[in-house]
């Protein structure tokens, strides 16, 4: 056992900083004794695994050791004093050394506030979906949620309908309250200046099972949400309030128009109540009082085929979730036994409240955990990056620490000094973080979570809490690397070594440190180019319909009263206004539009002696209807004002359908039967390519389109399509207008592009999300990287001023020096990027089902990002290549 | 009964102390538990062990002086206290005791 060897000094530093005084030397003794013996029995390498293995199991038992003797140590008031007066001492002692030196003290701080900033944010955010319980609900986690399902098929039947929930509300056992809710767009208020509100039919007993107070007035009483037909009172949100009515006191038994009918404000919802949901509708409406608006019509009370209201329900203390269940749907299938989720096999579960929440929100939460770790990757490089910068500066002081060794102050003393500082930095740049989380909430919310409409603030005691935490384990953290080096400080030869440098060359740690940056940003910017491409790959796809300059207007006439048999007319004025219009390339009016509601058809296709049956989706369509979505017609004509109601019959048909039912053979002139046999056939007069139905990665569907003039009666809904000519900004106030004014008081009029659809951003939401997010992590990253290599490198310069000199007065040339310096730089980088790349190729199958035909190994990204990389890296390093290219052969030589 | 202020590896550590002739360093210690259990104590909770014994009474450290040679370094040696050897006396015989006639089968 020789008892020369030593070992490393990470390991040793590791061992003294945790262990109270008094055990350090005879455990490092001891560790020292084993390590050789390993050496020599299996090798220096193996040896060395050993070691870190070995100290971090020793590391728990030793510390618990240090809290032990700590606590056991009897501290008189004084040394309490004492040791709080140090801690001060240290602080101001600190802040003298930052303001010594504003550059360093400003990059470390804008790291920090970005670094921290960017993860209280994600933190805010991920909080938000997942973890954080409703505002002003009392007791969230008593309150269930039951969805049906199948053993088989899963649970995903949220929704129910009244029998059902008057049946549980009335007779079921196992809850102390049940109540329902259904979402509903309000109209409110008639001709220009109509609007849509959110609103949300409540049984009366939903505010008393959240237990919330209102602000203002009342919630509604059971008497006011009577089957079928309630009271016309309404409670409006505190943010309605504030918008529709200055927040005044007035507001309370003012009347508003929705629908059809005139209702009472009779009470305010507390700030920020948001209900079960993530975000407050404007105003809640008993459920009997909804009539009709919705859906349903007449019927609501009775019909139990259709499902529409969600019930949410608290327990009975005491009461099994299954057995509340199980009960549940008891009673379900006595109340609604021709419901198809009180069939057999079908049961209930009784999910709670904040697990329902978090599911519901699906991609949206998947992704905010993705970019929370992302976020956690920015920090790292932040950290790297602060710990390069103080390391750096430990180098400069090493001959201040050497002296004040000299004099007597313990190592420790001098580590808990630098720490102080480190985490002084860390906390303030944690405050600089909570300005950054505030308007970075703000902005992601607004640009990629607006389809989750959040409500609540940004900033909430618990994002304050965590960014404390991180601000302080961050300090700590890239404060320990440098304290231990600047503390290892050789007394003797830095101060014999004499002159005001006590320079040295970077050490090992800071070239780590930099090649991790640039690994760390390479993934980052990797993933963002993943997403970019998936994001590329979904828009580049044929859909049959131009999303971005396709305008899909719809107006709710039946929920203001008007018969169906009135919609042609208003349509029509409204489309001959559109068609009008100024910016309107074309316009059409259909019975339903892409990404709207689907209805099916039966069409039988004449054979020579047989005739075969297919299922086909249908719509109902006016002349232009294609050239406005930008579907191409591929074969014949489309609709024409001559194929009117007496003329003969005329159908499109998809490529889809036309291929099924004719192969190859031309399907122009065919015979097909749509829907009953008894109808006289209709000719194919065109085939028009796929248009996307329900989803834009779905499979195409046969379809047939009949046109509107013939087909009148077969579906009674109606929207308005239009293709702008101009920016699609200005056209979409022009055809709501045009629509609105069709005839005197019309309900609002809903004009929105395809792509705004909610079915179209609620797909595309995952790789918009993606793509700008990551993007931001990513360029921050390269941001803090470039900043890190430059640091580090022209620091090296300063350090290696006379060596460049030397060099130069031996004959090198100035480009010669300039090559030194870039190669030493990017050599590091390249070091990062491929330790980078490989770890981003090894993590790539953690993304693949992320992305939307992209392989997370492609290898134009990887190439691209890593270009990107060298780019900037080579811009970092010139500016100091620049500088060693200027020495001074005479100064240089002479400083010393 | 065993000593209920004594811990499994306490307790190993006290027999191992004494199969080594009453006095032992540290590693000596925890590769005598190895040898006989098969298991590896780190050496930070070997470590802590002997403190703890320690500061119940039990051992006392002795220092044993440097090696003979450049860079030599003195050793920590922890020796059985008439205390620890009692509750070594002590656990063993009350586990003798609760063994009994028992045929407990111990494994390979």
């Amino acid at each position: 056992m020789s008892g020369s060897t030593r070992v490393p000094r990470w390991a040793e530093a590791l061992l003294r900083i945790v262990a109270h005084e008094d055990d350090a030397d005879p455990l490092v003794d001891e560790l020292r004794d084993e390590y050789a013996r390993e050496i020599s029995r299996r090798g220096e390498p193996a040896a060395r695994a050993w070691l870190a293995r070995e100290v971090v199991r020793s590391l728990p038992p030793v510390l618990v050791r240090r809290v032990v003797i700590a606590i056991r140590t009897p501290h008189s008031r004084g040394t309490m004093r004492q040791r709080f007066e140090a801690v001060l001492s240290d602080v101001s002692y600190a802040m003298r050394q930052l303001r010594r030196a504003p550059g360093l003290t400003i990059t470390v701080l804008l790291a920090f506030a970005l670094g921290i900033g960017a993860n209280a944010t994600m933190f805010g955010i991920v909080d938000e979906l997942l973890f954080r319980p409703p505002a002003h609900v009392r007791a969230p986690n008593e309150i269930v949620t039951l969805v049906a399902g199948t053993a088989q098929g899963g649970f995903g039947q949220r929704t129910s309908n009244y029998p059902v929930f008057a049946a549980i509300r009335d007779h079921g056992s196992g809850f102390s309250q049940v109540a329902a809710v259904a979402a509903l767009s309000v109209p409110f208020g008639r001709g220009d200046h109509a609007a849509n509100l959110d609103g949300l039919l409540a049984s009366a007993s939903y505010f008393p099972l959240l237990g919330v107070v209102p602000e203002r007035g009342r919630f509604f009483r059971a008497d006011e949400d009577f089957a079928p037909v309630g009271a016309p009172v309404a409670v409006i949100s505190y943010a309605f309030w504030q918008r529709q009515f200055s927040g005044s006191a007035g507001a309370l038994g003012a009347t508003l128009q929705l629908g059809d009918r005139q209702f009472t404000v009779i009470g305010i919802a507390p700030r920020d109540f948001t209900g079960v949901g993530y975000a407050a509708p404007d105003v809640w409406l008993p459920i009997s009082s909804g009539g009709s608006m919705q859906f349903l019509g007449k019927q609501w009370t009775t019909q139990s085929i259709a499902t529409w209201l969600r019930i949410y329900a608290r327990m009975k203390p005491g009461v099994p979730l299954t057995a509340a269940a199980t009960d549940a749907m008891r009673v379900a299938r006595e109340a609604a036994p021709d419901a198809f989720f009180t069939q057999s096999g079908w049961s209930f579960r009784a999910q709670p409240l904040m697990t329902a929440r978090g599911e519901e929100t699906g991609a949206s939460a998947t992704i905010a955990t993705l970019l929370g770790a992302m976020s956690l990757i920015v920090l790292l490089i932040a950290c790297a990056n602060v710990a390069n910068l103080l390391l750096a500066r430990g180098i400069r002081r090493r001959r201040e620490m050497a002296v004040r060794l000299a004099l007597g102050v313990t190592r420790r003393r001098l580590v808990e000094q630098l720490l102080t500082e480190s985490v002084l930095l860390a906390a303030l740049g944690g405050v600089a973080a909570i300005v950054v989380a505030h308007w970075g909430g703000v902005l992601v919310r607004r640009l990629l979570l607006g389809d989750l409409a959040l409500t609540s603030s940004v900033l909430d005691l618990r994002v304050l809490a965590f960014t404390a935490v991180v601000a302080l384990l961050v300090g700590v953290f890239t404060g320990l690397i440098p304290a231990l080096q600047a503390s290892r400080a050789e007394v003797f030869s830095t101060i014999s070594a004499g002159g005001n440098r006590g320079g040295a060359r970077r050490t090992r740690a800071q070239s780590a440190l930099l090649a991790v940056q640039a690994a760390l940003s390479l993934v980052l910017l990797i993933g963002a180019g993943l997403f970019g491409r998936s994001l590329l790959a979904v828009n580049a796809q044929r859909m049959g319909v131009d999303v971005d300059r396709v305008f899909i207007g719809s107006m709710n006439l039946r929920s203001i009263g008007r018969p169906a048999s009135e919609a042609d007319a208003v349509f029509t004025r409204a489309l001959e206004r559109v068609q009008g219009a100024p910016g309107i390339a074309s316009a059409a009016i259909a019975a339903t539009v892409p990404f709207g509601p689907s209805f099916g058809q039966d069409v039988g296709v004449m054979g020579r002696d047989s005739v075969r049956h297919y299922t086909s989706m249908y719509n109902v369509v006016t002349p232009d209807y294609f050239r406005t979505l930008g579907a191409s017609l591929l074969r014949g004509r489309d609709f024409a004002d001559v194929d009117r109601e007496s003329a003969p019959r005329v159908v499109i048909v998809n490529e889809m359908l036309a291929r099924r039912a004719w192969g190859h053979e031309n399907a122009l002139g065919r015979c097909v039967r749509v829907g009953n046999d008894s109808l006289p056939c209709a000719t194919v007069i065109g085939v028009v390519e796929n248009v996307r139905r329900q989803s834009i990665f779905e499979d195409s569907t046969n379809f047939v389109y009949l046109p509107l003039a013939q087909a009148r009666s077969w579906i009674n809904a109606r929207f308005i399509v239009a293709r702008a000519a101009g920016d699609p900004a200005i056209v979409a106030e022009t055809v709501r207008h045009a629509m609105q004014t069709a005839a005197p008081q019309l309900p609002f009029a809903d004009v929105r592009l395809v792509k705004n659809q909610p079915v179209v951003r609620h797909e595309t939401l995952p790789f918009r999300l993606g793509a700008v997010m990551l993007g931001v992590f990513g360029a921050l990253a390269l941001l803090l990287a470039a900043v890190g290599v430059y640091g580090v490198i022209s620091y090296d310069v300063g350090q290696r001023t006379r060596e460049i000199g030397v060099r130069m007065a031996l004959g090198a040339r100035a480009a010669d020096v300039a090559s030194l310096v870039m190669r030493d730089g990017l050599r590091l980088v390249a070091i990062g990027g491929v330790v980078g790349a490989g770890i981003a190729l090894a993590a790539g199958s953690l993304v693949t089902p992320l992305l939307y035909e992209t392989s997370p190994r492609d290898p134009a990204v990887l190439a691209g990002v890593a270009l990107l990389l060298l780019v900037v890296a080579t811009l970092a390093c010139l500016v100091p290549a620049r500088r060693a290219m200027r020495v001074d052969i005479n100064t240089a030589i002479r400083e010393e | 009964m065993i000593r209920p202020d004594l811990g499994e590896l306490e307790l190993f550590s006290l027999l191992a102390i004494q199969h080594l002739g009453g006095e032992a360093l540290g590693l000596a210690i925890r590769d005598e538990i190895e040898g006989r259990t098969g298991r590896r104590v780190s050496v930070g909770s070997g470590y802590a062990t002997l403190a703890r014994l320690a500061d119940k009474g039990l051992i006392r450290f002795t220092v044993m002086p440097p090696e003979p040679r450049q860079g030599g370094r003195s050793r920590r040696c922890a020796e059985l206290t008439p205390a620890g050897a009692r509750a070594v006396r002590e656990s063993v015989s009350s586990l003798r005791k609760m063994l009994g006639n028992l045929a407990v089968e111990s494994g390979p």
